[in-house]
């Protein structure tokens, strides 16, 4: 692994043997989005596991971070502009023909990509989605037809 | 994941010496970051989180120095209105406050918890009775410990294991009631959450004018600790005594826990 991140498909562990795992609470709703912040959990875990030498380090990084860049987490993303892949591709076309639950967080970055007022600057970046392994291709392929209504749980 | 309105974060964090979890929750709008509890398991202990807050209280007076916490984390609940005024800062509970745990939090996400908790702890079928109440959704003052002292050494080998488990032997087996599939399979068929249609739960009500019989009742088939739904899975290894580029070791796989191969990375 060197000194290098281990990144795909999310961040999980570092060359100076930090490591960070996550799993996502659905908290009160009423927090749910930050307009102006940057930092989403996986932007958050990737830059500090590039900077972080302990896991004391990290959870310091991990405040500094959000305080400054402020804080969202993607899902925020999610509620308002989460895509489900459309009927047509298929369990084994293209893209889709991945597991359901990679497509759904394909699917999901894929959305950051539409400009909202709820989507963090970062996640609209190319880089962004290109980390996500998604190609512009890819993202030619979603339309705004595929948006998913609220309310309706990924599962 | 299993939520779309998420608003918090579980991280586990750690280093060859250090195991941590820390909790955080968005400011949301109006405000820059976050808030956040973060907590160094004991040594000998073994913690988890499966998509639900668990950090409640935390000391304040640390002497082991095994806390770390967001100075202003009570102060901004309290001028959320999410915390009274007048109630003491000590007493201020992080899961309770940010992610209240409802039924489908503990039957779908603490109930993994549990299950990795009664096999890895020495007094296993105690640890379960006791908490089988909360993570079946039906008393949620019930919470579990935070961490529980790991009955013998967990090998890299055992945590892969527990990441298998589909509650067999438990109150929630799925291989044998009314619900079970073919060949009294260990994995039933999705949704996880489902409703039955209200005109059939019409059709059931006692026609005495007691109940609802518009309301949907909503049902679970159980979110097992390997389960099909999951992208990716991880166990960090980390060995302090090796040089660091070879010491530590991401055992990487995609897909359901319980089947595919970990690769070492």
């Amino acid at each position: 692994m060197g000194f290098g991140n281990f990144l795909c498909p999310a961040p999980c562990g570092s060359g100076l043997q930090v490591a960070i795992g996550e799993t996502t609470f659905d908290g009160l709703p009423s927090l749910m989005s930050q307009p102006g912040a940057i930092m989403d959990y996986y932007s958050l875990m990737w830059v500090t596991l590039q900077r972080a030498r302990t896991a004391r380090e990290a959870i310091q990084l991990m405040d500094n971070l959000t305080q400054t860049y402020g804080y969202v987490k993607c899902a925020a993303c999610v509620q308002t502009c989460m895509c489900t892949a459309p009927p047509s591709w298929g369990p084994t076309r293209g893209l889709a023909r991945v597991s359901p639950s990679l497509l759904r967080c394909l699917t999901s970055q894929v959305a950051c990509a539409q400009p909202s007022p709820y989507c963090p600057p970062l996640a609209q970046s190319p880089l962004h989605n290109i980390r996500r392994g998604l190609t512009p291709s890819h993202l030619a392929r979603m339309t705004p037809t595929c948006v998913r209504p609220p309310g309706v749980p990924i599962e | 994941m299993n939520s779309y309105a998420s608003t918090g974060e579980s991280f586990s964090i750690s280093d060859p010496n250090e195991v941590w979890i820390m909790e955080m929750m968005s400011k949301g709008p109006g405000h820059r970051g976050s808030v956040w509890v973060a907590r160094r398991v004991p040594a000998g202990y073994v913690c988890g989180h499966a998509n639900q807050a668990r950090i409640q209280t935390w000391p304040r007076d640390d002497a082991s120095n095994g806390t770390l916490w967001a100075p202003d984390v009570v102060e901004f609940a309290v001028a959320q209105g999410l915390y009274p005024a007048t109630a003491p800062s000590a007493a201020f509970s992080f899961s309770d406050v940010f992610d209240p745990v409802t039924p489908a939090g503990a039957r779908l996400c603490e109930l993994r918890v549990w299950n990795f908790f009664r096999q890895v702890i020495a007094s296993g079928e105690e640890f379960a009775a006791q908490y089988l109440d909360y993570v079946q959704g039906r008393n949620l003052s019930n919470r579990m410990p935070l961490w529980v002292e790991a009955g013998r050494p967990v090998a890299v080998n055992d945590t892969m294991w527990y990441m298998r488990a589909h509650y067999t032997g438990t109150w929630f087996d799925q291989r044998t009631d009314v619900g079970a599939g073919a060949f009294h399979a260990e994995l039933r068929k999705r949704p996880v959450v489902w409703q039955q249609p209200a005109e059939a739960v019409g059709e059931q009500s006692p026609g005495d004018g007691t109940s609802n019989s518009t309301a949907a009742s909503t049902y679970v088939n159980e979110r097992n600790v390997g389960y099909q739904g999951t992208f990716f899975h991880f166990v960090a290894q980390a060995r302090a005594w090796m040089p660091y580029p070879v010491g530590g070791i991401i055992w990487f796989g995609v897909d359901d826990t319980s089947h595919s191969v970990r690769t070492p990375m």
